[in-house]
């Protein structure tokens, strides 16, 4: 059937679980956060990345799952765990946990010892004679505090637990640039990772050694902004391709980032995408104009989240003035920015006033794009906060 | 609101050892003093005590953890604080004049926690040597009510003070490689 890209628009959100053969995307970001959820048709789903739902501090994919009437438990078929950065990752053990029905993915950088000498140096497993190893991870840091390696560290202790229990393993998978991540048969399925390459392998390597503590304050991770090991994936749903660029980046390097996944094995055999996941909150170090003129369709649906926080967060004016040049459908889960948080007390107020140069809130609103396509057809519902960048959104927020 | 008499500890100037010992300390004072806010502010009543005891901490999943801190230097003073607003911090960058810090509200938990420039004048002088990235802090708004002076607008920032044991730092290498061999063993 020939497929017919422009979009339906809904009033909101499909809150039926998709047909058998229907593929979904929904993206969710709350403003620093991310999340993407796919259904692989049969009732069979892809999580990818976890940020949290405001309200009841539940991993948004698994709320969102059970709101359809899908149970996680038997439904969701893979995780994917494309970095460790705070923003991707938040939730992602819970959802582990929930869904054991699934592989799941990290990037091949993770299984480096150089990783593992980060994970203990911040978590005290309590670890390992011989063959046996206690399950136990640092939990008294606080809750707010914990870093993307405290969520990897949870997932590595529950795959142990379930081992040592003898009840069924959870095998832990690497992606690098070539790895099939999900396949079937009926609907035609396949998904492959495109990254990391070798090299961003090695770099993160070098990047993880420096994190190490060299001395005896304890601390935890700062927030971290090299992405050179994120894993972005192909996925082909019959006639139906998708690029999710999660966080990878454009170096100046030609076996780096995208340099390396437009040398690498093609990934496009059929046709190009119809939806793309922009990489890096659309952010210019996450484009790469070769991947728009190799990868994707003209009229691509564009998806992308926000980033809270730093005195320039992505997307910018410019950022989005880009996407807009190169394709009309462009669609973010929350607005730029939003307003300060603000303080009842006058005294807190006045002193924070004071004390502080900048103040900027990192968590909004969750919003959500669903895009579903049948027949080739796409159909597209915003729930929150998430909505169209079009001509009324930048006069909107970047009106003079 | 809180009018408790409370006792002000202040960091003595001790820096960080890597020789330091297994076996002399135990709690956090930075993380006992915030607790110790936090639970006055939510209406029940604790006196802090100015030196901590020793012996083995337990996590919130009830396991026994060995805790350590640099041993403070007190100087107490009497006082009656109202504790207003309460935050736990993480240092992200720390500039010339300025850090970048992520707070975590401690008296509204469920608000978004918020990303701040803070100036470095504002850190006490014994406190900087731990100003980094990754580092933890607590800062606290309230008034104050001394027993010979006025009430005083208070604004405090405490460093974390914990440390690895050398004993861990030699294990922390050993753990890495045998989890390594344990995931390899589980992977796909």
């Amino acid at each position: 059937m020939p497929q017919n890209n422009s979009p339906i628009f809904l009033p909101d959100i499909q809150v039926d679980p998709p047909s058998p053969d229907e593929l979904e995307i929904s993206l969710f970001g709350p403003g620093r956060g991310e999340c993407v959820v796919v259904h692989l048709g049969n009732n069979d789903w892809l999580v990818v990345d976890s940020c949290l739902d405001n309200t009841s501090s539940q991993p948004i994919a698994l709320r969102y799952l059970e709101n359809l009437g899908v149970d996680p438990c038997k439904a969701v078929q893979r995780v994917v765990v494309t970095h460790w950065h705070d923003d991707h990752i938040k939730g992602i053990s819970a959802v582990v946990e929930h869904c054991p029905s699934a592989y799941i993915y990290f990037s091949q950088a993770l299984c480096k010892d150089e990783f593992y000498e980060l994970l203990t140096a911040f978590h005290s497993f309590d670890v390992l004679s011989g063959s046996k190893v206690a399950d136990m991870i640092d939990f008294e840091r606080p809750e707010g505090l914990t870093s993307g390696v405290s969520e990897i560290a949870k997932i590595v202790a529950h795959a142990y637990k379930h081992d040592s229990a003898k009840r069924y393993k959870r095998r832990i998978h690497y992606a690098g640039d070539s790895t099939i991540v999900f396949e079937s048969v009926a609907p035609r399925v396949r998904i492959r990772s495109l990254s990391p390459s070798a090299k961003a392998v090695n770099s993160a390597l070098v990047h993880f050694a420096g994190l190490v503590p060299d001395s005896v304050q304890r601390g935890v991770i700062p927030a971290q902004r090299r992405n050179h090991c994120a894993i972005a994936l192909w996925i082909e749903f019959e006639n139906i391709r998708m690029l999710l660029g999660s966080d990878l980046e454009q170096v100046n390097d030609p076996d780096m980032g995208w340099n390396a996944v437009l040398e690498g094995p093609n990934p496009v055999q059929g046709s190009k995408a119809s939806v793309f996941k922009v990489p890096h909150h659309g952010s210019h170090n996450g484009h790469n104009d070769r991947v728009w003129k190799d990868l994707l369709k003209e009229d691509v649906n564009s998806i992308l989240t926000p980033f809270y926080g730093s005195s320039d967060p992505p997307p910018t004016q410019n950022d989005l003035n880009r996407l807009l040049s190169l394709t009309d459908s462009v669609y973010i889960t929350a607005p730029p920015r939003i307003p300060k948080k603000k303080y009842t007390d006058h005294v807190v107020r006045k002193l924070l006033s004071g004390m502080i140069s900048e103040r900027r809130t990192l968590v909004g609103k969750m919003g959500h794009i669903q895009i579903r396509a049948f027949d080739g057809r796409f159909s597209i519902g915003f729930d929150g906060p998430a909505r169209q960048v079009d001509k009324r959104f930048m006069s909107e927020f970047y009106s003079a | 609101m809180l009018t408790e008499p409370i006792l002000f500890s202040r960091y003595g100037t001790e820096p960080p050892r890597d020789d330091i010992s297994d076996d002399i300390l135990l709690n956090d004072p930075a993380e006992d003093f915030d607790a110790e806010m936090l639970q006055k502010h939510n209406g029940h009543t604790a006196h802090l005590e100015s030196e901590s005891a020793a012996g083995t901490g337990t996590n919130q999943t009830g396991h026994s953890v060995d805790r350590h801190f640099i041993r403070p230097v007190f100087n107490v003073v009497q006082s009656d604080f109202k504790l207003l607003q309460l935050w736990q911090g993480r240092v992200e960058k720390v500039g010339t004049d300025e850090f970048v810090a992520t707070l975590f509200d401690k008296t509204h938990p469920l608000s978004s926690p918020e990303e701040v420039s803070i100036s470095i004048e504002d850190v006490n002088l014994e406190d900087r040597e731990l100003l980094r990235p990754g580092a933890v802090f607590y800062w606290s708004i309230g008034y104050a009510n001394y027993s010979k002076g006025p009430r005083q607008r208070t604004s405090r920032i405490r460093f974390r003070r914990l440390v690895i044991p050398k004993r861990k730092m030699v294990e922390r290498k050993n753990a890495a490689k045998q989890l390594a061999n344990l995931l390899a063993r589980h992977s796909g």
